[in-house]
């Protein structure tokens, strides 16, 4: 049967590095779920579309974690569609009953509106001791001192039947790195942390994963209690229910798998999206040895200088912002250069 | 355990479609431990500033794999 080659976009916004779009709860799925109007697949991540308890991304949005994209880039692994998973919860050990009462509300609320399937709820038998930390530039990155006691608690929901995994750990942060984000000032301060846990999980089991944070008391009364926020960090002063989207993005994520009998390999990528500062991670590098466009995107600004240009990266376009970005991929899908929309038209010469 | 840093890596004029490559061979031989992530975060003249994650195992894990005991046990 002669199948029609699909349109397939990775929209990569890197995590903790203050994204101004996809920096804070979910506010990169309009650009994602744009993209998805144009192409037949978006490969994407957690951080991208995570919005709290909400997770709007459309159908064709692949929910894949860092970990496991950074392998799918690699060429290491490809991407097997579902039509669900089967999900165990891992929780942190030690903190107060009000943080595992809205843990568990969450998890029931997208079991009986969302009808996830979960199979276990455990909680680790110490704490895994996890702390964001600022890098010089502003970036937040993480640490864990126990994980042997968090990869021992994920191995036994595998063994009661997880196919996917939610973790959901505390995470130490400074209360002024939270209020600088809420007031729009600076990059999220879970998101490196988040993005260990997750990475770990992925590397040690090879299933889908991803993360959201598990809050103390005071946190909860804090994000619910810090006024007006940041209209991008709105849904968390809502409600912080970070288990929702992250439980909605894991009852569809592809699976990962080898030999050839994935739906998706790093061949199939027509394109690779990220912000213009953000060309130092695996997708990136891995797009410009497998010779992937990619399109960088000025206004989506970071704290990373990682830059096309100070990287002596080809085969990039630059586009201003989101809006040019949806007519390069119609113009790419259409199978028209993108530069013969624009003027002046480069001269050829006969050498 | 899991520890975050900040190294930096020399070019060595590599071409961006073999950086990847360059840098997980740097990894390979410098680091101690596996590195879950990184990213070029900018750069220095000829050499990358990168941060990096990375497991290693500390002494009560080694010691734990060993089949020894620590001093408190």
């Amino acid at each position: 049967m002669h199948m029609t080659k699909q349109f397939i976009v990775a929209h990569i916004i890197p995590t903790g590095v203050k994204a101004d779009i996809g920096g804070y709860v979910g506010d990169a799925t309009p650009a994602t779920n744009m993209i998805a109007a144009i192409a037949d697949k978006v490969i994407s991540h957690p951080n991208v579309v995570n919005g709290v308890v909400l997770n709007l991304a459309k159908k064709n949005v692949l929910y894949v974690e860092g970990y496991s994209l950074d392998m799918f880039f690699k060429g290491e692994v490809e991407l097997k569609e579902v039509e669900r998973n089967r999900i165990g919860v891992v929780l942190d050990k030690g903190i107060e009953e009000e943080g595992y009462n809205l843990a568990m509300n969450t998890v029931n609320a997208l079991r009986t509106v969302g009808g996830v399937e979960v199979v276990c709820l455990l909680k680790t038998k110490k704490e895994v001791l996890t702390r964001a930390v600022k890098t010089k530039s502003h970036s937040f990155v993480g640490e864990i001192a126990h994980e042997e006691v968090l990869i021992d608690t994920c191995r036994s929901a595998i063994k009661k039947g997880a196919q996917a995994l939610a973790i959901s750990l505390a995470i130490q942060i400074h209360m002024q790195d939270l209020k600088a984000y809420f007031a729009g000032k600076g990059a999220n301060p879970y998101g490196g942390a988040e993005a260990i846990i997750s990475h770990l999980v992925s590397a040690e089991f090879g299933l889908p994963a991803a993360h959201a944070p598990l809050l103390s008391k005071y946190e909860i009364y804090k994000e619910t209690h810090s006024g007006t926020v940041d209209p991008r960090a709105a849904a968390e002063a809502i409600g912080p229910a970070y288990l929702g989207c992250v439980l909605r993005g894991l009852d569809r994520a592809p699976r990962l798998v080898v030999g050839g009998c994935g739906d998706v390999r790093v061949a199939d990528v027509d394109a690779v999206v990220l912000p213009y500062t953000c060309m130092g991670g695996v997708p990136a590098l891995a797009a410009q040895k497998w010779k992937i466009p990619i399109i960088a995107v000025k206004e989506n600004t970071t704290v990373m200088k990682a830059t096309p240009e100070v990287l002596k990266m080809k085969n990039v376009i630059v586009a201003e912002n989101y809006w040019e970005v949806g007519g390069i991929l119609a113009a790419m899908k259409e199978g028209i250069d993108p530069r013969e929309l624009r003027r002046p038209v480069k001269k050829l010469a006969i050498k | 355990m899991i520890v975050s840093k900040r190294i930096t890596i020399r070019r060595d004029k590599v071409k961006s479609e073999q950086l990847l490559e360059h840098i997980q061979k740097h990894f390979k031989d410098t680091i101690d431990g596996d590195v879950l992530r990184f990213a070029i975060i900018g750069t220095n003249g000829a050499t990358l500033d990168v941060d990096i994650s990375v497991r290693v195992e500390d002494s009560a894990q080694k010691a734990k794999k060993r089949g020894g005991r620590r001093a408190h046990d």
